[in-house]
């Protein structure tokens, strides 16, 4: 009974902590499982938030009592009929809010059922390997949770199941289309990872197309980069194992989407490491990572919206809080003197709103740009975060693509929406960073700190003020990027840019012109664009990049003069934007 | 002009500078220069029919023309199979045509000229140093090459390979569907066309692919005008004309799509040829008066007795009934009449010949005095050597340009590559529906790039001066601008 087992592998783990950021594939109707196991004390025994004991033992007993069944539907999903698991959840789950959300997720968790045997025979090897033990633990983690759903599906109601799984095949086909942009993961044998949109099981002749088309092309010693077609592109990446391959509609310009593809890349790799995913594949080639990965999908999900919204992410730079610099030492050395004594502990950040408030380091270890992003997406994107303080595995591809850091994350207060996480390289190390959380908070409230930043964020100052005061009303939006910090600042979106889409159309148009500018030879430095919308000016220096929105009628040569302006602006304000030395943990 | 060199009833075998192969090719690239980047060259050219060869193993019928004809019959499956593949990947996403694929080492230009009909052209990429400050190592240089000038160079490859031949499908047509014609029809064209094109010197002006038109007054216009009208009048056989001086359309009855698919054909193979011809009759035959007719297409004499019929077939395409004309092309010094005659079953007779010898000489002498004074009296400004300039008019494909003057210097080339991606930028735009803009590009090397696009018409101008800023370069387009486009396109 493989089931069986894994569920007892639950109830007498050693003590160990389930990690949040992979368990939010279940989804709303399972919502209480997103509650994370929190180890209280150095004994053996987990201890349960009282919300959760209750599913725990039902989870327990439906498992046991289903496991034919739930092992029976898993094998049709996966084989027969693809989608039936899907909508049979949907089905059953009337009270469910979001539907789609749901059957998504569960597509994969059908397959990982199906694999219980071979989780087995991976559980030895990886120990065999020395891998990454954690890595196991998700796994078996997402297993025990996600039988639960499945369990409790029963066989009459599959017939009825079908005919509404081929209703919705048809309109998620045309709504499918309509698209705007798609990425798609999979193996280098073929098998499907991820969709961005539909469930990977209907698209498995696509994913088999793109899978041919690579290797056709790799047959004659070449690589498949690119596809052009009308305003459209499409996007290969090859990664050892994995193929990334994205599609837009939206005239974005291939290093976009290479950038974005770049970006699921290390996420796959930030929940499993290369070394995970690269010995996956030497042993057997046509794995399914899904296997692994399930519950990673909604932070893929996040992650390209984030990355098509946030400036700083797609100009590979940090984004601050803006605040005054005193306010910001306070923060940092109340970290740092918390946290100083602890061994091992290579980085403290405070995020709030998708940007840092702090960041203290470790002596020679700088923060990537990309490796804070996936930091910052994990945040935003697990909801789960936000109930208790939680430990959990991530690997940062520019600090060791081949090894996890471990997070202690926790949010503030109740009252305050900034979140602190804590990365060291010592597994055993949460308790200590638990209590140095308890410090910082302490110190926070007693310097004042704490509320300071919660005013901060309820009532960021204008920076429409400031431009005002300078005389730069006529500059309608900027992105500024240091050079040499990687800092960017960016004003805030304003009329004529308020609406999603207008904002969009915006990026699409920094973000096809500077990736122009950089891609052309020789490279462009200035760049002067005018239309009836707006002009558009972006200028790479070697000190910075700024890439700015002016009012369509303003002369060429004033539109420089402001951008000067603004320019030596935010240099001297510095300080307030960036935190312009990162202190030493 | 242009590059691209016609294929004619005429063609002669003369100075073919270039191996159509591509090893050869290579070789010799990096044998000679080692530290200059390769140029361009093409791959394969292959012509396929969806609709043909569907059953298995007979896949091959849906290859109509491929190039290198040598090539394995399991690569040239594979080349289809892999162009089919992709067609098919990306209608999955939008209806919108294939237009291009790019690999690390080449690019694949993709074409549905006709329904079911796909033409794919795919080229070598540069190789060798990213730049030249950076002397170790070599590297494909994809960032060198902007793919809409080769997807032009394919889109004229059909429509001159249709001047000829005449729309594919209607060959088939004509055979019941049997491929064996339009295969033969394809190699004989395309064999010749392909040796004379010269990828490595295609720029912006391919993608424009205009028609460059004669600045005129008023009444030399109408002169001009009432001259054409008077010949189609008085030979009511000739159905359609087009009259040129020096390279420079004056009047034209056609649509402007096949008035630049016959303007390329005449300027840039028949008369350079035509040079060349009285060039060589002068020179060798010995110091004997040869009597040249003023005929570039026609009989070689009019006095001739034993006359064949020698002018080329061309079809027209968007005129109320298309199909093949007589391309008859005279010649008064500059002057330059085509006339567009029925092609029906009897060839043309030695008397037309005779009647329009006699009625054009005189009366295209008298015109060309006064185009001549007309010009005197306007003389175009010169520019600074520092800038060029290309027009281009999407409505009537009017172009004008001065970029060849400084052409094979690196420097000068980078820059007209960025006049394309400027042009990419606008279309992009247009696409958007943002139908006016202007923009300016500073490269590194300190050289500006202008685009102005408005009212259907795109302006670029390459500037390589150093040290301006934005404001002197901005006077520069405008007074360029002043200069290069006063009324030249009243007569549109």
């Amino acid at each position: 009974m493989p089931v069986g087992e894994l569920t007892s592998t639950l109830a007498n783990a050693p003590g160990y902590e389930i990690d949040p950021s992979r368990v939010p594939a279940v989804t709303p109707a399972e919502i209480s499982t997103e509650v994370p196991l929190k180890s209280s004390d150095l004994g053996n025994s987990a201890e349960l938030p009282t919300e959760a004991t209750s599913l725990e033992i039902k989870s327990c007993s439906s498992s046991a009592t289903f496991t034919m069944p739930a092992a029976d539907v898993s094998l049709v999903t996966s084989s027969v009929l693809p989608g039936l698991g899907s909508s049979s959840i949907n089905a059953l789950s009337a009270n469910t809010e979001e539907p789609s959300e749901l059957s998504e997720s569960n597509t994969p968790s059908a397959v990982g059922m199906n694999g219980d045997d071979e989780s087995g025979s991976h559980k030895d090897n990886f120990e065999g390997r020395g891998c990454e033990r954690a890595a196991l633990n998700d796994f078996k983690a997402n297993v025990i949770i996600e039988a639960e759903p499945k369990a409790s599906e029963s066989n009459q109601e599959k017939d009825l199941v079908v005919e509404e799984s081929d209703l919705r095949d048809s309109i998620e086909t045309e709504a499918w289309r309509g698209e705007q942009r798609h990425v798609f993961v999979l193996s280098s044998s073929g098998k499907p990872v991820y969709s961005r949109h539909g469930s990977e099981d209907k698209l498995v002749t696509l994913f088999g197309v793109m899978q041919a088309l690579v290797s056709i092309v790799e047959d004659s010693d070449d690589k498949i980069e690119s596809i052009h077609f009308g305003k459209n592109v499409i996007v290969f990446q090859v990664r050892g194992p994995i193929i990334l391959v994205a599609v837009s509609k939206k005239n974005d310009s291939v290093l976009f989407c290479n950038n974005q593809l770049t970006y699921v890349y290390n996420q796959i790799v930030s929940v499993l490491t290369l070394k995970t995913v690269t010995s996956i594949f030497e042993r057997r080639q046509n794995y399914d990572l899904r296997r692994l990965l399930a519950g990673s999908e909604r932070l893929i999900d996040h992650l390209l919206q984030f990355y098509e919204t946030e400036p700083s992410i797609f100009m590979n730079g940090i984004s601050y809080i803006p605040m005054p610099s005193a306010h910001r030492e306070s923060v940092s050395s109340a970290i740092v003197s918390a946290c100083s004594k602890i061994k091992n502990l290579v980085y403290a950040v405070l995020v709030a709103n998708n940007k840092l408030i702090s960041l203290a380091r470790k002596r020679g270890y700088s923060m990537s740009p990309s490796d804070l992003h996936l930091i910052l997406n994990m945040v935003a994107a697990s909801e789960s975060l936000k109930t208790a303080e939680s430990w959990t595995p991530i690997c940062l591809p520019n600090f060791n693509i081949d090894g996890f850091l471990y997070a202690h994350v926790s949010y503030m207060a109740d009252d305050c929406p900034a979140c602190l996480l804590l990365l060291t390289v010592d597994q055993e190390q949460f308790f200590q960073l638990s209590e140095a959380k308890m410090k910082i908070t302490e110190k926070l409230v007693k310097n004042k700190s704490m509320t300071f930043i919660n005013e901060v964020l309820k009532a960021p100052p204008s920076l429409w003020m400031s431009l005002h005061a300078l005389g730069l009303s006529k500059i309608r939006h900027f992105i500024y990027k240091c050079r040499k910090t990687s800092i960017v600042v960016s004003s805030p979106l304003s009329p004529p840019y308020s609406t999603t889409e207008e904002a969009n159309a915006l990026f699409t148009k920094y973000q096809t012109l500077y990736s122009s500018m950089i891609h052309s030879n020789p490279q462009i430095h200035t760049l002067f664009q005018t239309s009836a919308e707006e002009s558009v000016v972006c200028l790479l220096t070697e000190k910075y990049e700024i890439l700015v929105a002016v009012e369509p009628m303003v002369k060429k040569q004033l539109a420089l003069d402001m951008i000067t302006k603004l320019c030596q602006w935010v240099q001297s304000e510095e300080d307030r934007f960036f935190l312009s030395s990162v202190p030493y943990l | 002009m242009s590059v691209l060199r016609f294929s004619s009833a005429i063609f002669e075998t003369c100075d073919v500078h270039y191996v159509f192969d591509p090893a050869f090719r290579r070789l010799e690239d990096e044998s000679m220069t080692q530290r200059q980047p390769s140029k361009v060259s093409p791959k394969n050219f292959f012509i396929y029919n969806v609709c043909y060869g569907e059953t298995e193993g007979q896949e091959e019928e849906k290859i109509l023309f491929f190039h290198p004809r040598d090539t394995n019959v399991d690569v040239k499956m594979r080349e289809v199979g892999l162009s089919e593949a992709i067609v098919k990947f990306a209608e999955n996403f939008d209806a919108a045509e294939c237009d291009a694929v790019h690999t690390k080492k080449t690019r694949k230009l993709f074409l549905q000229p006709e329904p079911n009909f796909w033409m794919i052209m795919t080229i070598h990429l540069p190789f060798g140093p990213r730049s030249s400050e950076v002397l170790e190592g070599s590297d494909y240089l994809g960032g060198d090459v902007e793919t809409a000038v080769y997807q032009a160079v394919l889109k004229q490859a059909y429509s001159t390979a249709r001047l000829f031949i005449g729309p594919f499908q209607s060959i088939l047509d004509a055979n019941n569907g049997d491929t064996t014609v339009l295969k033969k029809k394809l190699d004989d064209f395309f064999k010749r066309y392909l040796l004379d094109l010269r990828l490595a010197d295609c720029d912006i002006l391919n993608v424009f692919d205009g028609v460059q038109f004669l600045p005129l007054d008023r009444t030399t216009f109408l002169r001009s005008q009432c001259f054409v009208n008077l010949v189609e009048a008085t030979f009511p056989v000739v159905s359609h004309s087009l009259l040129m001086y020096d390279g420079n359309l004056v009047w034209s009855g056609l649509n402007p799509e096949d008035v630049k698919v016959v303007y390329r054909y005449v300027c840039n193979s028949l008369l350079p040829k035509h040079l060349k011809a009285n060039y060589l009759a002068k020179m060798g035959s010995s110091g004997s008066n040869v009597r040249l007719t003023r005929f570039v297409t026609g009989p070689d004499s009019l006095v001739d007795l034993v006359y064949s019929d020698k002018t080329p077939k061309v079809y027209l395409d968007k005129i109320q009934r298309p199909g093949f004309f007589h391309l008859v092309v005279y010649k008064v010094h500059d002057l330059v009449i085509c006339l567009f005659l029925p092609k029906n079953k009897d060839p043309l007779r030695l008397e037309l010949y005779r009647q329009l010898d006699v009625f054009l000489n005189e009366r295209m002498s008298e015109l060309i005095t006064e185009i001549k004074s007309y010009r005197k009296s306007a003389p175009e400004q010169t520019e600074a050597p520092d800038t060029r300039y290309v027009y281009f008019n999407t409505m009537n494909l009017a172009t004008k340009d001065s970029l060849r003057e400084r052409k094979g210097n690196p420097s000068s080339d980078a820059l007209v590559r960025a006049l394309v991606r400027l042009h990419n930028h606008n279309v992009n735009l247009s696409k958007e529906g943002c139908l006016s803009s202007e923009t300016f590009m500073r490269m590194s090397t300190d050289h500006w790039v202008i685009g102005r696009m408005s009212n259907f018409r795109q302006f670029y101008i390459a500037v390589e001066r150093k040290k301006l800023s934005l404001q002197e370069v901005d006077d520069v387009a405008k007074r360029i601008c002043e200069n290069k486009l006063k009324g030249i396109f009243f007569h549109v």
